[in-house]
């Protein structure tokens, strides 16, 4: 009891955290979306003088080759949402169906399964995504999204596995199997909907980490090529004139922060949302 | 300033809502005194209140008196001193009163050598570890060297609250707040519980503050009772006024449920 | 005639130990027993037992004649039909995410009952004394009676003819549990119930029938009045005269 009205104050913020997500991610969707369609500038072209300042016509100057650099954020948006969404998938259908059979494991296969588990997740996420990227030989941008999906899983296996393990014993499911609840649907109607609230806020920190990695990985020359360069491809272009022009180095850095923190705030709003424990009376 | 306790107008509120209203009651030294009420009847909350222990987001206001000091507004280190020796409190689940990873002979010593040098004469390895196994002793748990190297997890329910009381007593209290203490017990723990409450409590001639919802451990335990319902006191008086002589409808009812049950076990429906 | 008859059963979880010794059990359907027993007294284990979601490592269940087999499903289906359970703790019994509606009907879809799922669910909430508005809603908008109320309601609406309670009004406050026990006592009238607890007391009220048992074994088991008036094992003996009562206060004051 005590708690529950302790935390109520909380209540009337979250709404605000919510709304700051989805504007933060909107932004970058938008972006994304719109990349599809038109540009203000052809990416692989000069558009103007090169390292130029940002001005009316260049929102956020020039390369030094004198593309836009707006353009190339645009794109860096889309190939960014992309990733996350993509390495996001991937890790969870991997790591949901693993996490899940592990609870249900007997004791020595669970044991196993978590012993392989956190081998995995003491290797960093990068290096493995460095790994299967350099095994391809091809650096393109699905097989490190596939990396990065892989990566993930083990995180989130590990995770839905102590998430599960923690709902099952409760009475609820007790009561589902003397109804004669069959165990899928056990995992369908009980398992998965409790332990999503949890799974989401961490989600959506894996995918930041997803789009952050994605980025080291340009920025070390593992990832896409241009012209879809990622942010982390721009910042690398932009390494060597950081100091003539800086915003070439600041705006993909901003992007990434902006777009990791709104997929945050947009978690934390939707799972409050969503959840009818945490919704007034 | 004779009473050991004194709660005049005591409030308590989060957020708009108010928890406790308005409760007053004093408490003599060597009294043995019953807060009834079901769930949130503030009961608990009572008991924290008058200690100082209120969990961050609560305000109490008006005023609680312990051994002559105001409760209500104190600083936290004051605060601490009063409650190792004007009172000690003794939780509904000694699980989770108890550290896991200590040693409860050791979790025992800690209060008693605190009291002990706060008393001036500080107790050192040789002395402690002999007033330890006194106290494992004096609350009659078996085999008290066995029992202070075991770990929580080792002993039963009953055993843990016994560590507990043990180190409830260390503090030399003056003021035994008994929260729900058997709650979580086997009946026939529970019996025993109770049975070793009332002794120490006789014996070292402390007050007694039990909290429960349970009405005839609570009439088998203590000499006054005060009712809350939702944060007010609906009734108070002698056990046997009260439990005799309901005039609260709330109060009627609780007695008429635990009637019930009496009454059933008489053979008597 | 027997509902349930329980023959020889032993179980543990391991060779040393062992929860459950010779356990030996008949009710008869229509009938109301109390299993009562304190902590670690193999009673939870038994009701598992019962319910099939465990198997005996010695001796048989038999349900209606049929033996208790948890490999045999349509048997099983079947069985789970008849028999559903009541639990302690109205909180967890109750999966928050779900509409009581959803959590009452569960056993409805899961064991294929044809028929009216609307009807049948507001029927149940009737019958534990709840507004039919209540469906709509979610578990944390309801006090702890009130769940316990709900997770009756699931226990009945596919009309079991077998109704086990672990400890059901044991996390309730008082008032509230006399009106679970009333309920329970109404709803007993139209079915078989086994009500497992460590509070004679309460068991007294509710049951006919009054199985004692300590540590993995059975020490007594008669009526209610006969076992209340002269208690035979010293442990029932025990167990009686730790009981608080009001009333020895009473005469005493």
């Amino acid at each position: 009891m005590t708690t529950e009205i302790v935390a109520a104050p909380q209540r009337q913020r979250r709404p605000l955290i919510l709304w700051a997500g989805l504007i933060l991610v909107g932004l970058h969707v938008f972006a994304g979306l719109l990349s599809l369609v038109w540009l203000p500038y052809d990416p692989t072209a000069m558009a103007g003088g090169r390292l130029e300042g940002p001005s009316f016509l260049h929102w956020v100057g020039t390369d030094r080759l004198g593309r836009d650099l707006f353009t190339q954020m645009m794109i860096g948006s889309r190939i960014a949402l992309t990733v996350g969404l993509g390495a996001v998938a991937i890790g969870a259908a991997i790591g949901v169906t693993l996490g899940i059979l592990a609870a249900f494991a007997t004791r020595w296969l669970d044991d196993a399964l978590a012993a392989t588990l956190d081998i995995l997740i003491a290797f960093p996420t990068l290096l493995i995504a460095m790994l299967v990227v350099a095994a391809s030989d091809t650096a393109n941008l699905w097989s490190a999204i596939i990396a990065l999906g892989i990566a993930l899983s083990a995180i989130v296996a590990r995770l839905t596995r102590i998430l599960a393990k923690r709902v099952l014993v409760m009475d609820y499911i007790t009561a589902a199997r003397t109804s004669g609840s069959s165990w899928p649907k056990i995992v369908a109607i009980h398992i998965l909907p409790n332990i999503w609230p949890t799974l989401a806020v961490n989600f959506a920190l894996q995918f930041g980490l997803a789009v952050i990695a994605e980025a080291s990985l340009s920025y070390l020359g593992l990832g896409a090529p241009p012209p879809n360069a990622s942010w982390g491809r721009i910042l690398q272009e932009a390494q060597g004139t950081v100091y003539t022009a800086p915003l070439g180095a600041i705006a993909p850095g901003i992007a990434l922060v902006s777009l990791a923190i709104g997929v945050n705030l947009l978690a934390d709003g939707l799972r409050d949302a969503i959840d009818p424990t945490r919704r007034s009376r | 300033m004779t009473s050991l306790l004194t709660l005049k107008n005591l409030s308590v509120s989060t957020g708009g809502k108010t928890l406790i209203h308005g409760l007053s009651f004093s408490l003599e030294k060597g009294e043995r005194l019953g807060l009834i009420g079901e769930s949130g009847s503030g009961k608990s909350l009572t008991a924290l209140a008058a200690t100082g222990l209120l969990p961050a987001g609560l305000r109490a206001s008006g005023s609680a008196i312990l051994a002559g000091t105001e409760v209500i507004g104190a600083p936290e280190r004051q605060l601490n001193t009063l409650r190792g020796t004007a009172a000690a409190i003794v939780f509904q689940e000694p699980l989770t009163a108890l550290d896991p990873l200590m040693r409860v002979g050791k979790q025992v010593a800690e209060p008693l050598a605190r009291r002990a040098k706060r008393d001036g004469q500080p107790l050192h390895s040789e002395a402690l570890d002999q007033a330890v196994l006194a106290l494992l002793t004096e609350v009659a748990l078996p085999d008290p060297p066995r029992i202070a190297r075991a770990y929580p997890h080792e002993l039963s329910g009953g055993q843990r609250q016994r560590i507990a009381i043990a180190m409830a007593l260390a503090c030399k209290p003056d003021l035994l707040i008994a929260d729900e203490p058997t709650t979580a017990l086997d009946v026939t723990t529970q019996a025993e519980i109770l049975a070793l409450i009332d002794r120490l409590v006789r014996e070292r001639n402390m007050a007694l503050l039990f909290i429960s919802h349970d009405l005839p451990v609570v009439a088998n335990t203590v000499s006054r009772v005060v009712v809350l319902r939702q944060g007010e006191a609906v009734e108070a008086g002698s056990v046997a006024n009260v439990f005799g002589n309901p005039q609260h409808d709330y109060t009627k009812s609780l007695l008429a449920a635990a009637r019930s049950f009496d009454r059933a076990l008489e053979g008597t429906p | 005639m027997t509902l349930i008859q329980v023959q020889n059963v032993d179980f543990g979880y391991s060779a040393n130990r062992q929860i459950l010794s010779d356990i030996n059990l008949d009710i008869a359907p229509g009938d109301t027993v109390g299993l009562v027993g304190e902590s670690g007294s193999g009673k939870t284990t038994l009701l598992r037992l019962l319910l099939g979601l465990a198997r005996p490592d010695r001796g048989s269940i038999t349900f209606d004649g049929q033996t208790l087999d948890t490999g045999n499903r349509a048997f099983m289906r079947q069985f789970r039909r008849q028999a559903q359970i009541v639990f302690q703790d109205p909180y967890s019994s109750l999966d928050p995410r779900q509409t009581i509606f959803s959590i009452i009907a569960e056993p409805l879809r899961s064991l294929k009952i044809d028929g009216d799922h609307r009807q049948m669910v507001a029927d149940a909430l009737e019958a534990v004394g709840l507004d039919r508005d209540a469906a709509t809603r979610y578990s944390h908008q309801f006090s702890g009676g009130q769940r316990q109320r709900i997770a009756i309601a699931r226990a009945i609406v596919a009309r079991p003819r077998f109704l086990l309670a672990d400890e059901a009004v044991s996390a309730l406050d008082l008032t509230t549990r006399t009106r679970i026990v009333d309920l329970l006592a109404r709803l007993s009238a139209e079915m078989t119930l086994l009500f497992v607890s460590h509070d004679i007391g309460v068991v007294a009220a509710l049951c006919r029938r009054i199985v004692i048992i300590e540590k993995g074994r059975i020490v007594e088991h008669g009526e209610t009045a006969e076992i209340l008036k002269n208690p035979q094992h010293p442990y029932t003996q025990r167990l009686l005269a730790s009981v608080p009562r009001l009333t020895v206060n009473e005469i005493s004051s």
